[in-house]
């Protein structure tokens, strides 16, 4: 009359388990969910008695009582159900209660007892690790990403009962490929006749420099920034699995672990929750943390609301994003590169003279991206449209390959120094990896001196500064004038200040 | 309230509600301030609207208190030019010296979102015309309005030229607008003058500067337009200027740029052409005080290099890219040549374009004459 069996709930991008427990007593007909369900667990109960009747078993006519344990936690979503219906078929004597221990269940069941994949699989096999976890048929990928355990797969709730009755075997899911290269990233070769806009990319991608591109229409933002993610070195290890468990609680399927860079590029209509991650019950990761170790686009970043660009600057800061809701608090990682495309002005006329806009509503623009954000772009490069004469150059530019291979050898001197990305140096800390040439010295102090340089664009030059000695190999050497001077020249003045 | 001044009662006209100035220029041609401000608020009380019977005591008093002077059509010193028709003015109000109205008046006027060269062409012609004591006539707007008055700053504190800024503005004399040029406000009204059809505490509205600027056009012996687009407010001033048969002459501008489109248009239409304040001199007849800027140019000449990027900079804005393709360098060639024609005046940036300031090859005073 009594049943207990292992399923997990999802919380952020971790699961955590959940035993369900079934009691079938005297009393009259019902059925009750205590435990903090949410909708989607409520609802289970309707599935789960026509995936029952469905699949040729009885529903009890009796007093039903599920206990979702620990009972103070909220759960949510419908992956518990088929541990409800198998916890049903066991108080009722179907399925003896020895044969569920030590297996979890995670699916959803159908009306017509058939099994369907649940957001998160990944995660929620993965806090059931001492498990053997049933997952449905097309989740199977998903379950083995995160699991060093056993996963078997089953297409229905009447596949999984003959199993349990040990009728038939279980099944294994089908290995998938493991990805071993950055496929499907389109190549940098195609941005033809914007050397500059390319170099940028790759400074960028060489020491995680958040990059904006300002410029009207047409000028090919959109392409570059998408090229960019192609630059970046695959995930791996932690990474890997971290970004995979992401991808997977947001309700993707996985066809493999993760290890491209992500490109994210989120409308600027996206709401404060889409970008950081929250909503209601299950806390779901947003947008920075789904690019976790690639590439956030934001295209017309001043049309995207102020709240949400603000919301931006603690992940921008420390590479994670912490949700407080009320009896929670959750982190979830958040570590990407930031690349920014906005028009000059709202006209998007491009270069100054072409702007039709009067001077409020041009300031306005740019107050819109100025102060905090703005200042956290390193790199603010100018993009025009291409000549038709450069589009049609028929030399082709450098590829991804070779681009990739300077950025690497960059990124390795920067970790091997100082055991993270330049952009990440503190200013104490570029004293010490990034001692200024005389030169250097006395052009920066011209610069700041003339007000062509403010005190905070001092900094973020001399980090650029940095990486540009990195990809010409000055690895342990001082920063150069002309480093500084090319980061200058890679750091636009925008609103009049740089 | 037979002890108030004539110029209050002329005053308080322009605060008597459907009272513009043309009603308030003919009620004070025909009649005595008081007699004029009698019967336009009994004219007033007719179509319904109160009237305060201290307007006239507040006027004054806000006047006095505010250190701003009136001037009316029936006071003897008052400009002929501003009663001149078509649209003649009858009363307005100023802070300065406005005595300079005597002077050799040029107008300077242009867009209020010019390109950076536009700036610096505004500013370099008010610079020559005021070291030759010409008086330079515009608007305090943003833009080319500012940078011409901003020139004649320069030129008195520096070279104590003679010419100086004459300011007509859209709102009354204590309403600073725009706040950003508030600086260059106070040094008008306190080096210059600064003229307004309007009492103290209007707002700046956007139906005063179309009026304001037919003001411009009158005080102005020659209006310079320096850079405008097709349609807007230099175009209102330049189609004033023509009715009152002033001389107007323009700055020439890239086809490529919209800020220059205006202009460029005047000049297919025949109007004049001016790269300097002395051609603005010439058609002044005043040659002979022209003062060679270009031969003061304290920039230090690039390097034959750096030239290179100067030239590929000098056709209007361009991006790095461009510049890049245009001259084959790398970009840390590119990066020094540009930071050092920045350091020294020659090139400047805005939202990562890049455009030289104003490239002159022999034009100077010699060559004109021979």
């Amino acid at each position: 009359m009594f049943a207990s069996i292992n399923s997990a709930t999802l919380f952020g991008i971790e699961g955590a388990p959940v035993c369900v427990e079934v009691h079938i007593g005297a009393g009259l007909p019902g059925f009750s969910v205590v435990g903090l369900p949410d909708e989607a667990c409520r609802e289970a109960r309707d599935r789960v008695r026509a995936a029952l009747l469905s699949s040729g078993f009885d529903w009890p006519n009796r007093r039903i009582t599920v206990n979702l344990a620990p009972s103070d936690r909220r759960k949510g979503g419908s992956g518990l159900d088929l541990a409800l219906a198998v916890g049903i078929l066991v108080a009722q004597g179907e399925v003896d209660q020895l044969a569920t221990n030590g297996i979890g269940f995670v699916a959803e069941v159908g009306l017509d007892g058939s099994l369907k994949p649940v957001p998160g699989t990944a995660p929620l096999v993965a806090a059931m690790r001492q498990h053997h976890v049933v997952v449905a048929d097309a989740a199977g990928a998903d379950a083995l990403v995160a699991a060093p355990q056993r996963v078997s797969v089953a297409a229905t709730l009447a596949d999984v009962v003959a199993s349990l009755r040990r009728v038939t075997s279980w099944v294994e899911p089908r290995a998938f490929p493991v990805p071993t290269d950055i496929d499907g990233c389109p190549d940098l070769a195609d941005v033809r006749g914007q050397p500059v806009a390319r170099r940028a990319a790759e400074v960028a991608a060489a020491g995680e420099h958040n990059l904006l591109l300002v410029g009207g229409p047409g000028g090919g933002k959109t392409m570059l920034a998408e090229r960019l993610a192609g630059l970046l070195p695959m995930l791996d290890g932690h990474d890997a699995v971290t970004a995979t468990m992401i991808r997977s609680a947001a309700g993707e399927r996985l066809t493999g672990l993760v290890r491209t860079p992500p490109f994210r590029a989120p409308h600027h209509s996206a709401s404060m929750i889409a970008m950081v991650g929250g909503g209601s019950g299950l806390l779901r990761p947003g947008e920075v943390s789904l690019a976790h170790g690639g590439v956030l686009f934001l295209d017309e970043v001043g049309e995207f609301a102020p709240s949400v660009l603000d919301a931006l600057r603690q992940p921008l800061e420390s590479g994670e994003v912490r949700l407080a809701r009320s009896g929670t608090t959750l982190t979830l990682p958040a570590r990407f590169l930031l690349v920014g495309a906005t028009n000059p002005c709202p006209c998007g006329g491009g270069g100054p003279g072409a702007c039709i806009c009067n001077d409020t509503a041009r300031q306005r623009y740019l107050r819109r991206l100025s102060g905090p954000l703005l200042d956290r772009f390193d790199l603010r490069v100018a993009v025009a449209a291409t000549s038709p004469d450069d589009l049609l150059e028929t030399e082709p530019a450098e590829s991804t390959a070779v681009v990739r291979s300077r950025v690497d050898a960059a990124r390795c001197a920067a970790i091997a120094r100082q055991d993270k990305p330049n952009a990440r140096l503190s200013s104490a800390e570029l004293d010490d990896v990034a001692p200024l040439s005389e030169s250097a010295r006395n052009l920066l102090h011209t610069e700041l001196e003339a007000g062509r340089l403010t005190g905070r664009g001092f900094h973020r030059v001399r980090r650029v500064a940095r990486t540009l000695a990195d990809l010409v190999g000055d690895a342990s050497d001082t920063v150069d004038g002309e480093h500084v001077r090319e980061a200058i020249a890679l750091r636009a003045r925008l609103g009049g200040v740089r | 309230m037979s002890d108030l001044p004539a110029w209050a009662y002329a005053a308080a006209l322009t605060r008597v509600p459907g009272c513009g100035s043309t009603t308030a220029y003919r009620l004070l041609v025909l009649h005595d301030p008081s007699e004029a401000y009698e019967r336009a608020v009994a004219g007033a009380t007719e179509q319904g609207a109160r009237t305060d019977s201290d307007a006239v005591v507040r006027m004054r008093d806000d006047c006095e208190s505010l250190g701003i002077g009136v001037s009316h059509v029936r006071d003897a010193a008052f400009p002929l030019v501003l009663a001149a028709s078509p649209g003649p003015c009858g009363v307005f109000f100023f802070r300065g010296d406005i005595s300079l109205i005597g002077g050799r008046r040029v107008g300077i006027v242009g867009t209020r979102t010019p390109t950076p060269s536009g700036v610096y062409t505004a500013r370099e012609i008010a610079d020559g015309l005021a070291r030759a004591g010409v008086h330079v006539v515009s608007g305090l707007a943003k833009g080319i309005d500012g940078a011409a008055h901003d020139g004649v700053r320069g030129a008195v504190e520096a070279h104590a030229a003679e010419g100086r800024a004459i300011a007509v503005v859209g709102s009354g004399l204590d309403v600073v607008y725009p706040r950003a040029n508030a600086a260059l406000w106070e040094w008008v009204c306190a080096n210059g003058v600064v003229l307004s059809e309007h009492p103290p505490g209007a707002p700046a509205e956007p139906h005063h500067f179309p009026r304001r600027n037919r003001i411009i056009a009158a005080l102005s012996e020659v209006v310079v337009v320096v850079e405008s687009r097709e349609s807007g407010g230099s175009m209102s001033t330049v189609r004033q200027a023509i009715e009152r048969q002033r001389d107007v002459l323009a700055v020439p501008g890239s086809p490529r740029v919209a800020s220059a489109a205006g202009t460029n248009l005047l000049i297919q239409q025949g109007c004049g052409v001016v790269t300097c304040a002395g051609d603005v001199l010439s058609a002044l007849a005043l040659d002979h005080r022209f003062i060679d800027v270009t031969s003061r140019d304290e920039r230090s000449a690039p390097n034959a290099r750096d030239v290179v990027v100067l030239e590929a900079c000098s056709h209007g804005p361009v991006t790095l890219d461009q510049l890049v393709i245009a001259t084959g360098w790398s970009l840390t060639d590119l990066a020094l040549a540009l930071g050092r024609l920045e350091a020294n005046g020659w090139v400047m940036e805005e939202n990562g374009w890049w455009e030289a300031l104003l490239l002159r090859r022999g034009r100077h005073a010699g060559e004109r004459n021979s």
